[in-house]
């Protein structure tokens, strides 16, 4: 890394006592780390404790912060460890409120004919719902890349993995999810 | 999916990488020139974007207030539990919940221990390969007061496992600590403790409680 992000410059603000910075942290991230956590945890209730311990632990970690990666890449790190633990613990139940449920506003419609959103939210649902038979490790590499926007490289330092294998596991996952959804139209 | 044509395989692990955009300019382009001709490719991409596809459709979720209101409410809980069990409270008005850093560094400890011991006899042992919570809290680089081959990536075993107690003090019962004894660096890191995060920077129970117990007298 050679220069401090904009929210790693935020992160620094906040080591520096600035309060505001930390809300605005909260302001940038709190919506996809919700985003990713309900993927990966299929629980809206769930992902929303998760993201209130992620930052947390940026709280917490405002006295010894050292922007040496990605802010964001340290977050998701943060955050895939949380939901790795979480759907890791013998008594969790499967309470299934994600918002792909029925009656759920899963499409901001823009226009679309009625059926075609129809299909694409059938399609969406599918997809969510086979995303979650996957290998936690797998959804987390392709939820990372394909829907966060993650690099390779930066998935791979969140997974504590190598770039090698990031790419063996997001493949894995798309190529396992497209056969899984091959027969919604 | 059906198995790529033999002369497919060498493409095919690079389909997904093409897609997200991590292939080198050449063999990006490669991948893509057999694309267009070869139309098992082309359909196996087309899936795999697809599901791309799929997955950008749901709506990015809304923050509830409630949310925020919550993480409010536990940082101040967590800076009240602080203040109060701050033997020497600072005068004047208490900071607040996003400003500033926690004040109380002992009584945090001691709260981190109960926390500490609770959650280490409610969770099972996790795989030594996964980190607990403590570990991810951790920045990514840490101060110089910790051996940088034992942080963050890879931290001794020993303290990395919640569910592991801390190694325990041979001796009796009964503190067989010196405080006089204890190394000056030992009892920088005991004093340092701010956040349940930082209990993993002690693994002697006996002489965070040592500690404890020399600030009360």
């Amino acid at each position: 890394m050679n220069a401090p992000d904009e929210d790693a410059a935020l992160m620094l603000a906040f080591c520096a006592g600035d309060g505001a910075a930390f809300e605005a942290l909260f302001g940038r991230w709190a919506a996809p780390l919700l985003r990713y956590l309900e993927r990966m945890l299929r629980d809206v209730a769930a992902a929303e404790e998760l993201v209130q311990e992620v930052f947390l632990r940026v709280h917490g970690a405002r006295q010894r912060y050292q922007p040496q990666a990605r802010f964001s890449t340290w977050l998701y790190r943060i955050a895939t460890n949380l939901a790795l633990n979480e759907l890791r613990r013998p008594r969790r139940r499967e309470r299934h409120t994600s918002l792909e449920e029925p009656g759920s506003p899963v499409l901001a419609g823009e226009g679309p004919a009625a059926e075609d959103v129809l299909d694409a939210r059938r399609l969406s649902a599918r997809v969510d719902h086979e995303l979650a038979q996957l290998p936690e490790r797998q959804r987390a590499a392709l939820c990372l890349t394909a829907v966060e926007g993650l690099s390779y490289a930066e998935v791979a330092a969140a997974l504590e993995i190598s770039e090698s294998a990031v790419k063996a596991l997001v493949h894995r996952a798309r190529t396992s999810l497209a056969e899984r959804i091959r027969d919604v139209e | 999916m059906p198995e790529a044509a033999t002369g497919c395989d060498q493409f095919e692990a690079d389909l997904s990488a093409l897609l997200d955009d991590e292939l080198t300019p050449e063999r990006a382009a490669e991948v893509r020139d057999h694309s267009r001709a070869c139309q098992g490719c082309r359909e196996r991409l087309a899936r795999l974007a697809r599901v791309d596809a799929a997955l950008s459709r749901a709506t990015a979720l809304a923050v509830p207030a409630s949310l925020r209101a919550r993480l409010e409410a536990r940082l101040a809980s967590a800076h009240e539990s602080d203040t109060k069990s701050r033997r020497t409270p600072r005068a004047g008005a208490p900071r607040p919940v996003w400003r500033g850093r926690a004040a109380g560094v002992l009584a945090a400890a001691a709260a981190g221990v109960a926390l500490y011991l609770a959650v280490a006899t409610r969770e099972p042992a996790r795989p030594e390969a996964e980190p607990s919570p403590v570990q991810i809290a951790r920045p990514l680089v840490e101060p110089p007061r910790e051996a940088p081959q034992q942080v963050a990536k890879h931290p001794a075993p020993a303290r990395s496992a919640p569910a592991a107690p801390p190694a325990p003090v041979p001796g009796p019962a009964e503190s067989s600590l010196d405080l006089a004894s204890v190394p000056e660096e030992d009892l920088g890191l005991a004093l340092e403790i701010e956040t349940v995060e930082d209990l993993d920077v002690i693994a002697n129970l006996e002489l965070l409680e040592l500690v404890l117990a020399a600030e009360a007298s």
